[in-house]
């Protein structure tokens, strides 16, 4: 994310309008271009941050919009670096060597800032000790080892573009989607990764069928807060992968307050082909490391369905597996700590539907295993689709549930609703 | 029957309609048209059960996930100090809710682990710095001997007794604000920021305290801190604890002009911003006026040359040769006592370390060192500790005999938050010694004054 000065967005009859580069500016490109190759060359010769800022302030940096562009590619070139401490010095041991020689020279040093740092050397040993930098090893000391993401120069102002929105997001209370022709499977997705942020959605239909969504947080009912502002801003990419958007925002910046209205015609991409493709990372390295530890036993369902979960409800599960050997598909459905009334109403689900193909994951922050225990209390026979987990669920822990047999088969298919 | 659920950080309220709910419980309570449901602040939990039991209105309490904590008891024992018992017994007789205003190094602490005792109640206790989250887990461990959790600083570990910052707390109380019946709110004039109090006003705990030797606030922080916490019930000054539980003390204040070299380039420097301030009207007393100067600063041309010089004469009042020089000679004229140095900006502080070779305390200190670097002082095997703000507020450091304020900001709270580092009593501790150091003829001297508006700063010496 930018940081506030770095924010290029200026303020018009009470309206922002944020400073998006154009992609095919040359001048633009060519800042871009430069920036990259420092930090290219930075890698290679694992460069320190302020090594890097010495060789930036070559790339000239204009006023203004311009100035902030830089700041801005400069900022995310080194959120996306990754650095390395400062060389193969103790900086630590180092300190403490240093410090209490200085602190029993200080009580005979006579006030002779000379002499008291001369004792010092010749205590430690540091003969050079005005060449030595006790604190060698600050952030702006770190060296450049690699870069996370490879950009080129487009896709670096592209990405730059995406980051100035959800930046700006920071500053939102909620957010206000106008999303024309959306049809049931993308707003299917839209809700399953809304809850995945832990957001709320005020939505409804629109006269040409799509959704009008206002997304905020539990707590935004009562009153203006930015508590939910990273959520909003990682909610954001699913949004933009839409072919067709429309965001209203109110952001207050510095004390000076706007509204900030775009829509897809603003150029802004997640970089993601399609709602499908966007993945939070933890389900993204869960998927990694399941399919190399199921080694084709289980597979990962690309797109987990809507169940019916009882009455108007439904279960979205956060993955779903189908066995190779005899093509049987089980469910996975996680339950964090602020699922507690959704676990409830789930057990009670299974308890009416034996067999079904579910798997409940509980993490040991909503109940340990006698509180589990207590839930499943009125259907013994749900505890064996239940497993605790701490955080996220392991590979390992998954793959033993869907080998463990259900109490009756469920075909897995869906249960007729009640 | 009414059903209360908490529900990351608010309370679902279900079973009756706003008109069939006491008024005190209605007047919580808002229609939610994202779910369909009534929901409350969490921190309204008290309220509404208490009206809810009132009007005889049975209820379904499902949102508190805690009990009472029937073993929790002293393994040390503890005398209270008569200000102590009084304030405890202050915020019993209100209800137990409220603000206590008690000076730096007279037992804050103390008074949390009375009440704590005296309601034996799972406690979360917030404190605004990892340093100080890891004082209070010292502090609750030794009295009660049981383990305390920790949020903050990279630790996520939530007990009966829990400790965090108050970023994590707003962070975290949509998972664990139903798990505490008691919330401490330590320097509570954080509380009210608008993010931190968050913190207080997702977590139902129906008992609170604040603790502050600062309460006071400006605009409608005053309101929220009595929303969250309740009143002030008791405020105990300086003066009438000084030389009993806390040390006797003295303030000097130093002025030292610039070097003429260094005075030339300031004055340089000024010139150049003041008057980019001038041509264009900025006012810093205009709430918006740092950011329109931010904002010019980075449009025009000449705008970098002006943040270069702003930068730049900020830099030589803060921390110029003659400073330093000054420093230096307090540190030897101290030698032997345990010496704290303040600075504004990080920068400074390392600029100090460098030069004297002394351990310099910031946010970029890793928590190994931390620990060090505070035990050694305490020691006496590090005797002079060199800081920006990390350790402006709360953190115990008794043995502390010399502050050192190299260079601060015009906050009269940051300076009496400084001032209270030294006045902690300790064995061997006559007197404690405040230093303020200040460029003369620049605009330090107007950002002194700004500071000193406090009843400690009376008996100000010149040195």
């Amino acid at each position: 994310m930018l940081t506030r000065e770095l924010l290029s967005c200026r303020r018009r009859n009470g309206r922002w309008h944020p400073d998006f580069a154009d992609p095919a500016d040359p001048a633009a490109l060519d800042t871009a271009a430069r920036l990259l190759a420092i930090y290219g060359e930075a890698a290679a010769g694992a460069l320190c941050r302020s090594e890097i800022a010495e060789l930036a302030a070559g790339v000239p940096a204009g006023s203004g919009a311009k100035a902030k562009l830089r700041g801005g590619l400069l900022k995310i070139l080194d959120d996306n670096g990754i650095f390395s401490s400062a060389g193969e010095v103790d900086y630590p041991l180092r300190r403490r060597m240093i410090f209490r020689a200085a602190a029993a020279a200080l009580t005979h040093s006579g006030g002779d800032l000379g002499a008291y740092r001369a004792e010092v050397a010749r205590e430690t040993g540091f003969a050079d000790l005005d060449a030595l930098d006790p604190f060698g090893d600050l952030p702006e000391f770190e060296r450049l080892r690699q870069l996370g993401r490879n950009f080129d120069a487009e896709g670096l102002l592209r990405h730059y573009n995406l980051v100035l929105l959800q930046s700006l997001m920071l500053y939102a209370e909620n957010l206000l989607f106008e999303l024309p022709e959306l049809d049931a499977a993308h707003l299917r997705q839209l809700l399953r990764l809304m809850r995945f942020h832990r957001l709320l959605a005020l939505a409804g239909r629109r006269k040409d069928g799509g959704v009008r969504l206002e997304v905020s947080g539990p707590f935004a009912l009562f009153g203006a807060t930015r508590k939910y502002a990273l959520q909003l801003a990682n909610f954001l990419p699913a949004v933009l992968t839409l072919p067709r958007w429309r965001l209203r925002a109110r952001l207050k910046i510095g004390g000076a307050d706007g509204e900030l209205l775009l829509d897809e015609s603003c150029g802004v991409s997640s970089g993601r082909r399609g709602l499908g493709t966007y993945v939070p990372e933890e389900i993204r390295s869960f998927g990694r490391a399941f399919r190399e530890r199921a080694r084709g036993a289980w597979e990962a369902v690309a797109d987990a369905p809507l169940l019916p979960a009882g009455g108007d409800a439904f279960a979205v599960p956060d993955f779903s597996f189908r066995r190779a050997a005899d093509g049987e598909v089980r469910h996975l459905e996680l339950f964090h700590r602020w699922h507690r009334g959704e676990l409830e109403a789930r057990i009670a689900f299974l308890a009416a539907h034996p067999g079904f193909p579910l798997l409940l994951g509980v993490d040991r922050a909503l109940a340990d295993g006698a509180e589990l225990e207590k839930l499943c209390a009125s259907a013994p026979e749900t505890a064996a689709h239940c497993f605790l987990f701490r955080d996220f669920p392991g590979v390992e822990t998954v793959l033993k549930k869907l080998e463990t047999p259900l109490a009756r088969s469920g075909g897995g298919g869906n249960p007729k609703k009640d | 029957m009414v059903r209360i659920v908490f529900a990351a950080g608010t309370l679902i309220v279900s079973g009756a309609s706003p008109e069939e709910l006491p008024a005190a419980a209605a007047e919580c309570c808002r229609a939610d048209p994202r779910t369909g449901e009534l929901r409350a602040r969490a921190c309204d939990y008290a309220k509404i059960a208490l009206a809810l039991r009132a009007a005889g209105i049975p209820c379904s309490d499902e949102a508190r996930r805690f009990a009472p904590l029937e073993s929790l008891r002293l393994v040390e024992p503890l005398v209270p100090r008569p200000h102590q018992a009084r304030a405890l017994a202050a915020w019993k007789a209100a209800g137990f809710r409220g603000v206590v205003s008690l000076p730096t190094g007279s037992g804050k602490t103390i008074l949390a682990v009375m009440a704590m005792e005296y309601l034996k109640r799972p406690t979360l206790v917030l404190a605004p710095t990892i340093d100080l989250i890891a004082q209070w887990a010292e502090t609750l461990e030794r009295f009660f001997g049981i383990e305390v959790g920790l949020l903050g600083g990279g630790s996520h570990e939530v007990r009966d007794l829990t400790v965090s910052t108050y970023d994590s707390a707003v962070l975290n109380m949509e998972f664990i604000g139903d798990r505490f019946a008691f919330l401490v709110a330590d320097e509570c004039h954080h509380l009210p920021a608008a993010e931190s109090r968050l913190a207080a006003a997702m977590a139902i705990a129906p008992y609170r305290l604040g603790l502050s030797a600062t309460p006071e606030l400006p605009d409608d922080r005053a309101a929220v801190m009595r929303d969250l916490l309740g009143e002030t019930v008791i405020e105990v000054t300086i003066d009438e604890l000084e030389g009993k539980t806390l040390s006797p003390y003295l303030v000097r204040s130093c002025r030292i002009p610039l070097d003429p070299a260094e005075e030339e380039l300031y004055r340089r420097h000024r010139a150049v911003y003041t008057g980019f301030l001038k041509r264009h009207r900025i006012n810093f007393a205009d709430p918006s006026g740092w950011g329109r100067f931010l904002g010019l600063a980075a449009r025009l041309p000449e705008g970098r040359e002006v943040f270069h010089s702003f930068l730049e004469q900020r830099r030589l009042a803060r921390g110029g040769e003659a400073k330093m020089r000054k420093l230096w000679e307090l540190a030897a004229e101290h030698a032997g006592e345990r010496i704290l140095v303040f600075t504004a900006d990080n920068a400074t502080a390392y600029e100090i370390g460098r030069r004297f070779l002394w351990p310099v305390l910031t946010h970029h200190t890793g928590s190994a060192e931390r620990k060090e670097f505070l035990a050694g002082f305490r020691d006496g095997s590090y005797p002079v500790l060199v800081t920006s703000k990390v350790l402006n507020e709360g953190v115990d450091v008794p043995a502390a005999a010399v502050g050192i304020v190299l260079s601060g900001s015009g906050s009269v709270r940051e300076h009496v938050q400084r001032l209270g580092r030294i006045l902690r009593p300790a064995p061997g501790k006559a007197q404690a010694v405040l230093y303020e150091i200040i460029s003369s003829g620049t605009s330090e001297e107007s950002v002194s004054t700004r500071r000193r508006g406090h009843r400690a700063y009376r008996r100000k010496i010149r040195c």
